[in-house]
């Protein structure tokens, strides 16, 4: 299993990738692709092909981001929330919700920045501790958290319940039901620009996850690497969750995953676990959508096929989380 | 080769080691000998630049204060234990040290991997993708020192090599890193156990209160001055000789 675990989850996501674009409310007929005026062809090409490309970008992009996380704060169970990014991004989106309604691009304008300017103020706050050790990063981290969701409640107390609440609640759900190609265009950019330096860096990352004294006599800059490596993150999760709401343990399931099949540190592990939140999201969606006649929003599909298959690989791996 | 100069180390505004002069040879394997707190780990964290330094640390003519690329290729420390808590392959984690040359954005080249398989073969008999979280003490530490090996430095610091390991992996660890200083490189180590330096090491600096107070080189050493500098650092003890070899008895 171990020799041939990428090939398997490569198949995987291309099978999941393709089952996507047929599964879903409306039936696509092949035979009717050749006609571009056909139904078939407009719910293929303006709804399936976007939908489906940013699921799986979201999938890849979440989880190598949670792979960073753990490996940078050499914690097996950190996520992107544990540097206040999906709160800060949830408190953004919730402010452009409240003060310019719920338009798509402005709400994804408001999610990017809040992300960043958590990710900021979480990097101010490490420094101003004066030490750039990971405890730092956490505790402040845990700090702009807090902050972010009490900015939040503030905001869903004072929304409009019909309206506006409807549709934070609705953005913290994630969904990819209002994904079109002129969204996911900008948005695959943006995130593109972080995953591939970001997986190439994989090497410099690895060593990160050691003491930083460690790391810095193995030739690592370590503070500055770290910064960098922080930002690409952000760029990612930002750039991803600003177009399909908060998409819940992707980030944590699919490196766990990985790193249990693998039990490596290496470039390798960070593109199963890649693949590995491909599937799981492509999957989701899939099922989000064509299960009953409304759609099931996201993340509580991806915790419901998430969780139990960490429990099976921690049962199989006889691994534990400490 | 180390060379300090008037170098002094410290933690903050205290200072742990106020001068030191020292020069550290090629081919010469040096423990570092004295009680816990008399400065020896903080000498060593001086001279990797760790901690607050003053005076003049050079490691091959290089400054302490380079970049720590640059000071990768030329000195390696070794801690008592190393932080990797995530879990690596034995392979990978020797591939660590061959960061420091390989291009920022490159994956470690297949030669690398075959230098990092041959360095681990000739130190543990274990597969090369066991992992390292797995290991027993005494195997982490000789995946450490074969990851030192991977990054080329010619001088190597060890922390306390021998903690935590039992009786036959000491010496197994102990001769091994002999072994790396015969092959030319500068090796400085902090040691606990006296018997452990004298049948492994070439040379003893005893260190109390920060200060280096003798500097023994163990060809034809004199037995008195070495037994005074021993009962300085551990009271009522003397040298015997067993089987031509000294080793240290308390009275």
């Amino acid at each position: 299993m171990k020799k041939h675990n990428l090939l398997i989850f490569a198949l995987l996501t291309g099978t999941a990738f393709i089952l996507s674009l047929f599964i879903g409310q409306y039936s696509i007929h092949l035979a009717d692709m050749g006609d571009p005026s056909s139904m078939s062809f407009r719910v293929f090409f303006t709804l399936r092909l976007p939908r489906t490309v940013m699921a799986a970008l979201a999938g890849a992009g979440l989880a190598l981001a949670g792979y960073v996380f753990q490996t940078l704060f050499s914690n097996p169970i950190a996520a992107p929330d544990i540097i206040g990014v999906s709160s800060g991004a949830s408190a953004g989106a919730a402010c452009m919700i409240l003060l310019m309604g719920s338009h798509t691009l402005l709400t994804a304008g408001g999610a990017m920045l809040g992300g960043f300017l958590a990710v900021m103020l979480t990097i101010a706050l490490a420094k101003q501790a004066g030490s750039d050790r990971t405890a730092s990063f956490l505790l402040a981290g845990v700090a702009v958290n807090a902050i972010a969701q009490a900015l939040l409640m503030l905001m869903k107390r004072s929304a409009d319940p019909e309206r506006q609440l409807a549709s934070i609640e609705y953005w913290i759900m994630g969904s990819f039901a209002s994904v079109t190609l002129s969204e996911v265009v900008p948005a695959a950019i943006l995130a593109l620009c972080g995953i591939v330096p970001l997986f190439l860096l994989s090497k410099t990352v690895s060593l990160l996850s050691l003491q930083t004294d460690e790391a810095q006599m193995l030739g690592v800059p370590v503070a500055a690497m770290r910064m960098i490596v922080l930002i690409l993150t952000t760029l990612v999760v930002t750039s991803i969750t600003s177009i399909t709401g908060l998409i819940s343990f992707i980030g944590l399931i699919a490196p766990h995953a990985a790193r249990l099949i693998r039990k490596n540190n290496d470039r390798r592990t960070m593109l199963l676990s890649m693949l590995i939140g491909a599937v799981l999201v492509l999957v989701s969606d899939s099922i989000a959508r064509s299960w009953g006649s409304s759609e099931i929003p996201i993340s509580i599909l991806t915790s419901l096929i998430g969780a139990p298959y960490l429990v099976f690989l921690l049962r199989k791996g006889g691994h534990t989380l400490d | 080769m180390i060379e300090l100069t008037d170098f002094s180390c410290g933690y903050g505004s205290k200072t742990v080691v106020p001068s030191c002069t020292l020069t550290l040879r090629d081919g010469e394997l040096t423990a570092l000998l004295g009680a816990n707190c008399s400065g020896k780990t903080t000498l060593l964290k001086g001279i990797c630049r760790r901690i607050e330094t003053n005076g003049v640390c050079r490691i091959d003519g290089l400054s302490h204060t380079a970049p720590p690329a640059r000071i990768a290729k030329h000195l390696s420390y070794i801690p008592q234990k190393s932080g990797m808590t995530l879990s690596c392959t034995a392979l990978d984690a020797v591939l660590m040290g061959a960061h420091v040359h390989t291009p920022l954005f490159s994956d470690y080249s297949a030669e690398q991997k075959q230098k990092a398989a041959d360095l681990l073969r000739q130190f543990l008999d274990i597969s090369p993708e066991t992992d390292f979280l797995t290991l027993s003490a005494g195997q982490q530490q000789l995946v450490i020192l074969a990851r030192s090996l991977m990054q080329g430095a010619n001088n190597l610091l060890l922390d306390e090599p021998d903690s935590a390991l039992d009786f036959s992996n000491k010496h197994h660890v102990l001769s091994t890193i002999r072994d790396v200083s015969r092959t030319g490189k500068c090796v400085l180590l902090c040691l606990h156990d006296p018997n452990l330096a004298l049948r492994y090491c070439d040379r003893l600096l005893f260190m109390r209160d920060g200060e280096i107070f003798e500097d023994i080189t163990l060809f034809e050493p004199d037995t008195d001055k070495l037994n005074a500098a021993f009962r300085v650092l551990y009271g009522d003890v003397h040298i015997e000789h067993v089987q031509n070899r000294p080793f240290l008895f308390r009275e």
